[in-house]
Order: C-alpha cells, then structure tokens, then sequence
C-alpha cells in the first residue's frame, strides 16, 4: 500500500471493514511509517470523540400529542378520537377539545358573517346551504359556494383548497375558518390542537391557557409578546378584546433562568436551550352569547430583550356558546 | 426492553392499542429526534419529521417482521424520512438562511477554551463537544452528513449503508471516508477557536 492508499484505509480499518488481506498490508505499512502511524492514531482519537459526542442523546420535545392529532385527524377520528388528555401543555380545555373541534368550524366562520346570520340560530349552512329559516338569520352561501363552506369555489382553487368539500383536510374545521385565521386549510397538521384556546361564552367566564416556547438563550432576557390578529368580525372584536393577561410561568429546566416575573411576561437571563411556559388568561365578559361559534386568531411571540423576536406560532380562540352541538358561523356570502 | 416485552409491545401496537403506542412514543422520542436532528441539522425540521416517523411506525406496524430490533426498524424509517425530506428540500431549494437553531449552536460552540481532543472526561467538556460536534455536522453537505449519522451513530455496516443508500460499496467507503475527515477538519477547527 502506498501512503495515500493507506490513508483512504483509515475509515474502513477503523471501522474493521478490511478484508484480512488489505489489514495486513494496511499494518505493515503503518509499522514501516511512524508519521502516517502517528496521523492514523489521531484519526482513530478524533473519530473516537466526535463518536461518542454524537451518542449523546437529545432532550426531544414531547412528540406525543402531535402524534396523535396526526393519527387522529388521518384516520378521521378512528383513532384517539378521546385521548386530548395526552396532550402535552394544559392548552384549551381538555375535555372541551372534542367539542373544540366541531365547533371550530363554526367559530371563524361567525367572525366572518354578520353575526345577524348566525347569532340567534346558531347555525351554519354548511350541510345545509338552504336552511334560512328559523328566525330568518341563517346565512345562505353564495351560489358559486358549491361546499356551502364560506369560501367561494374560485377563492378555494386559488387556495388548493377542494371547492366540493366544506373540510377539505378533514381536520375538523371547516376550510373558511382556517383560510379565515391564516392556516391552510389543506394540510391535517394545522392547526394542531394545542393551538386551540376554547373559552365559553358565558359571563365571566375565564380561561388560562397555557402555551410552550423553546429559546435558546444567551443569557438575555425572554419576554412574551401577545398580539391579536385582525378579523372579520361584524363588531369588529379581536381575541385582544377577550385578553385579559398573560404570565411567564416555569422554565425547564428551572435553572437555565436567572429569575421568572410572572407579570411583566418575562424569563431572566435564559441560558440554553429551555422550554418556556407561559399562561394566558381570557375572559368572555359580555351578556350575550352568540349562537355559533366564533373564531379570533392571535399570535404569540418571545422577544430578546434587544427586540429580536426569536419564536413566534398562531392560535385560535374560540369562543363557544353553551348547546349541545354549536356550529361554526359562516359568512353570509362566501368570499 | 427485552424481547419477550418487546414481543408483547409489538402485539399490542398490531391490535392498534393506543396506549402501547403512547409507551413506544415515548419510549423511542428522544432517540428518534437525535437522529433526525443529527441528520437534518435543523430541530424544527426534526420535531416535524419525528412525528411523521411515528406514524408511520403506527401505520406499517403490521411489516415488522422482528428480524431485527424494533428500535432498528423504527431507525430505519426515521432514516428513510429524513433522506426523503432532505429531498424535498432539495427540489425546492434549500433555505436561503440557516436556521436559527444552527447559528444559536455555532455562536454558543465557539470556543472558549483551546481544549482538544486528549483531556480527561469532564461534563462540561463533553458538553462542549457535543456542541462542536453538532455544528461540524451541520457543515457537511447532506450525502456526508447522512453517511456519518448512519455509521457512527446508527452503527450500520457498510453493506447495510449500501443498502439504504444504493451506493456500490467501495463509494460507500470512499464517500465515508471524506465525510470523516471533512467533520474531522471542522471539529478541529471549531476546537481551535479558528471557524
């Protein structure tokens, strides 16, 4: 073997996958040449460590409950249809999270239509395009609305949404309420259910909902930065109308934070990588309820203390009024 | 686990028994994501992948044969994702900026120390390598990042590299080989301080 020879050797005599032949000369070469000796024994060395580093394993998040939203929404429910207590994260009400999801639909569709349309029924038309009747206020879809879902058939081509399927990614909200709140209304994986905060719209009625970033902190401070989006809403309300605080909550791990100020939404000095949790309440402080479910989208962001924003992810509110199986507002006309 | 257990797990997740499942999640997770971390560079991606990887293991559970581990199998789907995301990726350019996730863990492997390889075992030092060793990954293009992950942390031979891969075998070695130096060179580098 020749010097480069036996340098290409290195890999696979480290790895012993030279035959008994090769091994013999790659030996007998390195014993004949104390400096490629020496740079084999610093390539075995390096490898050595950059191996047992990458045997270190990670800290995963916690996959679990988007595992199962995926499972659940790909089988259409066949499957952990009644597990959101697995959910990581207290996020929306647990056992409200089926009922989320039917509702959902409803919800920003509401904020879409002249409340007129659905309040008192508390129906929307997507099964039934025609049902006006009741005390004349539901919403009937525009006639190029072949899905009756709200979003028109033009509009959902331009989308990739399936202008004959009122849910095109059979994820439980229906395609108006998602391309209404900034999600794709093709794809199962969004909203995912931790991004769905569930309040009841009766008086007084609080929820804390908790959410989850992970920084990956320089020692700088991390504050929490909550921001309404806008919506169609016919009285022009926003979730920042339902928001009533947020809090910094817990670091984990605990010490990669010099200090947690609940109120002013901030972590002191974060250092590494460390899951932040924050807990954001609303409140449903009108007398009225509305008769369908209505949707508010919002984001949430961790900010630097120099400004950066560093994470950023969107949710849903939905406000839901009390029934056995509220529906989703839709709009009056499709859009 | 031993293999009776395992033989239990695998009859349970083929009745579709979701709290054998929630048991393999979370059994699984943190070896699943350090994989496709490694692999992909980018622990956003990762989180995104390992989740189809998952389902996927709950989807095909029914073509594991047990000849080999179950961890084995449920590597080589992660694996086999992470190659058809890098793909992906590749038909559609790859991100203009480097995630962020990248830079974080460049700045913080800068070194502060001149430490290198022959120092006695410290958790700090360790810790230390790990991050060089992650933003040495994280230079290699993707065929080299791939071939390093699948040898020295999956610990597959080279047939079975050649396997997955479809290289012939002597590409396999020479391909490796490079791969090794090139994450060699960089992790001296990030060693020294001189990026």
């Amino acid at each position: 073997m020749t010097p480069e020879q036996t340098r290409q050797a290195f890999s696979a005599a480290y790895d012993g996958e030279l035959t008994d032949e090769e091994r013999r000369a790659f030996d007998a070469t390195l014993a004949a040449d104390a400096e490629l000796s020496r740079e084999y024994t610093a390539f075995c060395a390096a490898l050595s460590q950059a191996s047992a580093a990458l045997q270190e394993p990670l800290d995963a998040p916690d996959l679990l409950p988007g595992v199962q939203q995926r499972l659940r929404a790909r089988s259409r429910g066949r499957f952990y249809a009644d597990k959101f207590a697995e959910r990581a994260g207290t996020g929306p009400v647990g056992p409200l999270a089926v009922v989320l999801m039917l509702l959902a639909v409803v919800a920003v569709l509401s904020l879409f239509v002249a409340l007129t349309g659905c309040s008192t029924s508390g129906r929307a038309q997507a099964s039934q395009p025609d049902a006006g009747t009741g005390g004349g206020a539901a919403p009937a879809p525009a006639p190029d609305d072949r899905d009756a879902d709200g979003v028109c058939d033009g509009t959902e081509l331009l989308i990739g949404s399936d202008p004959d399927t009122a849910d095109s990614d059979a994820d439980g909200l229906p395609d108006f309420v998602e391309a209404a709140s900034g999600f794709d209304p093709s794809d199962p994986d969004v909203p995912g259910l931790d991004q769905l905060a569930s309040l009841r719209a009766q008086p007084n009625a609080i929820l804390d909902f908790e959410l989850r970033a992970t920084a990956d902190g320089m020692g700088q401070g991390h504050t929490g930065l909550f921001e309404a989006y806008e919506t169609l809403d016919p009285e022009g309300l926003t979730a920042r109308d339902y928001f009533v605080s947020g809090s910094a909550v817990s670091a984990e791990p605990p010490d990669n934070v010099r200090d947690v100020q609940p109120g002013a939404e901030r972590f002191g000095a974060v250092t590494g990588r460390t899951r932040l949790t924050f807990r954001l309440r609303f409140e449903y402080h009108r007398d009225a309820a509305p008769g369908c479910v209505l949707g508010y989208p919002f984001r949430y962001s961790l900010k630097t203390d120099d400004g950066q924003r560093v994470a950023s992810r969107d949710f849903l509110l939905l406000v839901l009024p009390d029934g056995a199986s509220p529906e989703y507002c839709l709009p009056l006309t499709c859009v | 686990m031993v293999a009776d257990d395992e033989q239990q797990l695998v009859a349970r997740l083929r009745r579709r028994d979701e709290a054998a499942f929630n048991q393999l999640v979370r059994l699984h997770q943190n070896a699943v994501y350090s994989l496709l971390v490694r692999m992909l560079g980018d622990r956003m991606e990762a989180e995104d992948v390992a989740q189809d990887v998952f389902v996927t293991v709950f989807k095909a559970i029914d073509s594991f044969r047990g000849d080999s581990k179950l961890s084995t199998w449920i590597h080589r789907i992660a694996s086999n994702h992470a190659r058809n995301r890098l793909k992906y990726q590749g038909r559609r350019g790859r991100r203009a900026q480097r995630p962020l996730e990248d830079a974080t863990q460049e700045a913080s492997a800068a070194p502060e120390t001149g430490s290198r390889l022959s120092r006695p075992d410290h958790a700090v030092e360790a810790l230390e390598a790990e991050g060089h060793v992650q933003a040495a990954l994280a230079h290699l293009d993707d065929e080299q990042r791939e071939l390093v992950v699948l040898r020295d942390l999956q610990h597959l031979s080279y047939e079975e590299i050649q396997g997955l891969t479809g290289l012939p075998s002597g590409t396999v070695k020479s391909r490796l080989h490079r791969a090794r130096l090139a994450l060699q060179e960089k992790f001296r580098q990030l060693s020294q301080g001189t990026k």
